[in-house]
């Protein structure tokens, strides 16, 4: 059909290389563009995979189970009887990979010299490191032990002990409206000499009622609350709440190791401690807030959300992906891809340009050329292909230099990283920008940009041929 | 002059009877008014008093003997709450001045103070929050009043006539309610509350929990109720009550009452 | 070819070229009848713009006429697409022209292979064809060289060969020797008699130089679009 390709080819060729000052400059044009785009979307693509990461594998992991209403208003009552919905979760655990039980609730943790509120999470050391590699991110210190410390069970009074409480609790109200009564007539001192023994007696009694731990349990801080308390690795904490029952609870922990995982709200707010400590602590039984699960293919989320949907709706508990989880980083990473669309749509219409106005200038130039190709006999079609021929050899080579120099870039930039200087280590909605942008190279991001630049070279030089195609014959005839 | 004298007597009395009392005993009192008054049934300028908080839920029953102190004399509202029984929390106190709220927790020997969002959290494991338990709102200041309904009945056998008023915050009051619908009766002198239904949302048919006042006894010196029974809607047949067993009224407690070596005490 | 060789190649009929320009109406044609034979060698001459090369575009179907009849191989031009017309062109007709007009990115070979490589000929054919043509025009030696690297004399020899390789029945050249020397014009000259001869191809070309046309087997002269005489040689 067409007039012999290779020939076509060879003329194309030879054309580019006849002017390789032009080609050059626009190939160049051309493979920097490439270059761009694809360090453009290695930037992008390793900066939302960085802040997704930076949620998902510290703290968010990839699903999510708890009570309907614990993300908006997180509250100790929305605990649930864990161990029941894992082994439920056990029959669909196809693509999970690890699975971590988490409590979290508020408390008040004291220092010396400071205080300061702080979200306490009760993990399983070595299970929630399988999900969010948290022992990764520890900065100072070490890691959780994965053993829980003793903590000895509390124990009812006996009918002697219940009878020297009631008699004690009577003691202290006859003061009370002693003082009452003794109220503006200065003459009646109330007496204070049964206080310290009712105190020694009391603590006698409570130390059977609500036992301290053997030892004060090891806590992690996030290193921004670190800072606040002024704690770091082997300093005494005391945490303060009210447990599940209302009631006040206080422990002391030991802080064990400082972490950093770039999630703003975690490293300013965070105090992690064995799932264990933080029940008996929040007197929290076998129940667990949250599960969460780590997928071998994030992507699948949706999918095991699913699988798992039924189940946990029998028991009254939510399954949430973690996207759905945090809609403001999806869309954060959607914002972030169409920045990238918009700049690469601009490299694009800039090179396009470019293409067009060389492959312009080549018709016009030899436009003699192609009149003798039409007179002895040239069909325009092949004229289009010939012309064509020319803007995708030009494409595909300055393409292959593009992604050679684009591989290049994010290999440097995989390695070496922007440092963001003054931005440093920000977060976005919790979602950490890091201090140090990566790029990471995705196949999608690497051909893409090629392929596309390539196909916008065949269109962009698309007017020009036609016009090569429309090309007089009698044009041979002209003399010079 | 003499009789000019008793005359003038006579009218300056007769014009403070009739001029200035009867528009107070013509007029309905105002809500607002009502409401100030109910609210501080059981406070007076010092109150001091000796109470037992039964806390029910469906996990435990419990009984705290408390004894409290406040004073109102000054700028600042002050109020002071020890737990005098039983073992596991005795000793236990809370210490208001102001806006700041302290716990003290005699086992560690700590004292905290609480951070102004965890005024709504429950007192000890009660249904009363903090913020009820030291009264730092104040309907009167932190509410428009406005009268929805008046009524008669008896109670204990004498007339009385019921109000029920609606309470709605003003723009800039701190509280967490939407609006409060507040029930109570007056009997000569005295306004007695009944019943407090707090409304979390506008739209909201049920409220979210109810306070109700009863036991109407003779204590300190003025007819009060002496049972509180909070009930929260959401936590159907769990309830706190609190009740006076011993309350005084405006005797001079001393300041040193409300620091925090009184809380440790 | 032997069924053509008698029938005329070229048969024109009243025919007329006018070139618009704003307002002026150029009649570079005016009612031409010519008839050419298979296999003569028809010098067109006439002074500048009496219609030669207006004349060879419209005979070549690079261009249409105004009115009248182009007949190339018995087939009337006007009855033709583009597409016929530029296989037509592809297959029966070579030009000459006098700028050369070789492409210079092709070595003399594939300029010589270019009508043959369209008319998709395989590798073999073409190389084969356009070598001996190469050969016959005198140029073996210089094959692998580029219009560039060539005299135009070669350059011309080069733009015969690539309008004969293709063993095509016409070809029409538009003063192919206007920008030779003298000797250079001479031999391109003996070459064209001797392929007219050797292969009965049928040339037809234009020329004001008294010495080319004096080589004319038959001379056709135009004046204002008209031809004014048609002589025969000998
Ligand atoms: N494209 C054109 N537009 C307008 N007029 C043209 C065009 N081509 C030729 N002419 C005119 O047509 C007439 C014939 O021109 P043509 O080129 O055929 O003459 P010629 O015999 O080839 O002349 P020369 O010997 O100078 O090459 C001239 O008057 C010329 O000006
Ligand atoms: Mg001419």
């Amino acid at each position: 059909m067409l007039a012999n390709f290779t020939l076509l080819l060879r003329i194309a060729g030879r054309n580019l290389w006849r002017n390789r000052g032009r080609s050059l400059i626009t190939g160049a044009a051309i493979a920097a563009g490439v270059a761009l785009c694809i360090a453009s979307f290695g930037i992008m693509d390793g900066m939302s995979s960085d802040m997704v990461r930076s949620i998902t594998d510290t703290n968010l992991g990839h699903v999510q189970i708890h009570a309907p209403d614990f993300s908006a208003r997180p509250k100790l009552s929305l605990a649930f009887d864990q161990a029941r919905v894992r082994t439920e979760l056990a029959a669909h655990t196809v693509g999970v990979e690890a699975v971590s039980a988490r409590v979290i609730g508020w408390v008040l943790a004291e220092t010396p010299r400071q205080s300061a509120s702080v979200e306490l999470v009760g993990v399983d050391p070595i299970r929630e490191a399988a999900v969010t590699q948290l022992d990764r991110h520890v900065r100072r210190g070490r890691y959780l032990p994965s053993a829980a410390t003793p903590w000895p069970e509390p124990k009812a009074l006996n009918a002697d002990d219940r009878a020297l409480d009631a008699r004690l609790t009577q003691e202290q109200a006859k003061l009370a409206e002693a003082e009452i009564a003794a109220l503006d007539g200065a003459a009646l001192t109330p007496p204070q000499a049964s206080g310290h023994e009712a105190a020694a007696e009391t603590r006698a009694l409570l130390e059977r009622l609500a036992p301290d731990p053997s030892a004060p349990p090891p806590l992690l801080l996030g290193d921004r609350l670190a800072k606040r308390l002024h704690a770091e690795p082997g300093a005494k904490i005391r945490l303060r709440a009210q447990d599940l029952d209302g009631n006040p609870t206080s422990a002391a922990f030991r802080v064990v190791g400082v972490v950093h995982t770039g999630n703003a709200a975690f490293d300013a707010n965070r105090a992690i401690a064995h799932i264990a400590d933080v029940r008996h602590f929040f007197s929290l039984g076998d129940r667990a807030h949250e599960l969460t699960l780590r997928l071998r293919v994030p992507s699948e989320a949706p999918r095991v959300v699913r699988a798992l949907e039924g189940a946990a709706l029998n028991r009254g508990l939510s399954v949430k992906t973690w996207q759905e989880l945090r809609p403001d980083v999806v869309s954060m990473v959607q914002m972030n891809s169409g920045f990238t669309a918009m700049l690469v749509t601009i490299i694009f219409a800039i090179a396009a340009i470019g293409v067009a106005d060389t492959i312009l200038m080549a018709v016009f130039e030899r436009r003699r050329e192609l009149g003798v190709l039409k007179a002895v006999g040239m069909r325009p079609l092949a004229i289009v292909v010939l012309i064509e021929s020319e803007a995708v050899l030009l494409g595909l080579g300055a393409s292959i230099v593009g992604m050679a120099l684009g591989l290049g870039i994010d290999a440097l930039l995989g390695r070496f990283g922007i440092p963001l200087g003054g931005l440093s280590g920000f977060s976005l909605a919790g979602a950490a920008i890091p201090p140090v942008l990566h790029a990471s190279v995705t196949v999608q991001g690497v051909f893409l940009p090629a392929v596309a630049m390539l196909a916008m070279s065949l269109l962009a030089s698309l007017w020009p041929a036609l016009i090569a195609a429309g090309t007089e014959p009698v044009l041979a005839m002209r003399e010079r | 002059m003499k009789f000019s004298r008793v005359t003038f007597l006579a009218f300056s009395l007769s014009a403070l009877v009739f001029g200035v009392g009867s528009p107070a005993r013509a007029a309905t009192p105002l809500p607002s008014s009502l409401v100030q008054r109910a609210d501080g049934v059981l406070r007076g300028k010092t109150t001091a008093a000796l109470l037992e908080m039964h806390i029910h839920t469906k996990s435990q029953d419990r009984t705290y003997t408390l004894s409290y102190w406040g004073d109102d004399r000054g700028g600042t509202s002050r109020a002071l709450i020890k737990i005098l029984g039983p073992a596991r929390f005795r000793g236990h106190g809370t210490l208001k001045v102001g806006g700041r709220l302290s716990l003290y927790d005699p086992s560690t020997d700590g004292i905290t103070v609480l951070s102004g969002s965890m005024l709504g959290d429950g007192w000890m494991g009660s249904h009363f929050t903090n913020d009820d338990l030291v009264k730092e709102t104040d309907l009167a200041r932190d509410y428009h009043s406005r009268e929805l309904k008046t009524w008669a009945a008896n109670v204990d056998g004498k007339p009385v006539t019921f109000h029920r008023i609606q309470l709605e915050p003003t723009p800039q009051a701190p509280v967490a309610w939407n609006h409060i619908v507040f029930e109570l009766f007056t009997r000569d002198d005295v306004v007695i509350p009944t019943r407090e239904d707090f409304y979390r949302r506008a739209t909201d048919a049920a409220p979210d929990r109810v306070l109700s006042f009863e036991d109407l006894k003779q204590m300190g010196g003025r007819l009060v109720p002496t049972r509180l029974t909070m009930r929260p809607a959401n936590a159907p047949g769990e309830y706190t009550e609190l009740i006076y067993k011993e309350v005084r009224f405006d005797a001079d407690v001393p300041a040193s009452k409300f620091s925090d070596q009184a809380l440790r005490r | 070819m032997s069924e053509t060789s008698r029938a005329p190649v070229v048969e024109l009929r009243n025919l007329t070229k006018t070139y618009r320009q704003g307002h002026v109406e150029v009649r570079a044609l005016d009612g031409v009848a010519l008839s050419v034979d298979a296999g003569d060698f028809v010098v067109l001459a006439g002074p500048s713009g009496s219609g030669k090369t207006t004349l060879l575009n419209l005979i070549g179907a690079l261009a249409r006429p105004t009115s009248g009849e182009v007949r190339v191989g018995g087939r009337d031009l006007g009855a033709m697409n583009g597409r016929e017309l530029a296989l037509l062109r592809r297959d029966h007709i070579g030009f000459i022209f006098q700028a050369y007009n070789l492409l210079p990115v092709l070595s003399a070979l594939e300029n010589a292979e270019l009508v043959l490589e369209l008319q998709g000929r395989s590798r073999a054919v073409c190389r084969e064809r356009a070598e001996s043509t190469l050969r016959s025009v005198g140029l073996a030696d210089l094959v692998n060289r580029r219009p560039g690297e060539l005299s135009g004399g070669q350059q011309q020899r080069v733009a015969v060969a690539r309008a004969i390789a293709s063993a095509r029945t016409l070809v029409l050249a538009d003063e192919p020797t206007a920008n030779l020397d003298s000797k250079s014009a001479e031999s391109l000259l003996d070459l064209m008699v001797e392929l007219n001869r050797g292969h009965l191809l049928t040339f037809l070309f234009s020329s004001h130089d008294p010495r080319v046309i004096a080589r004319g087997r038959r001379v056709v002269r135009l004046e204002d679009g008209r031809v004014v005489a048609d002589e025969r040689a000998g």
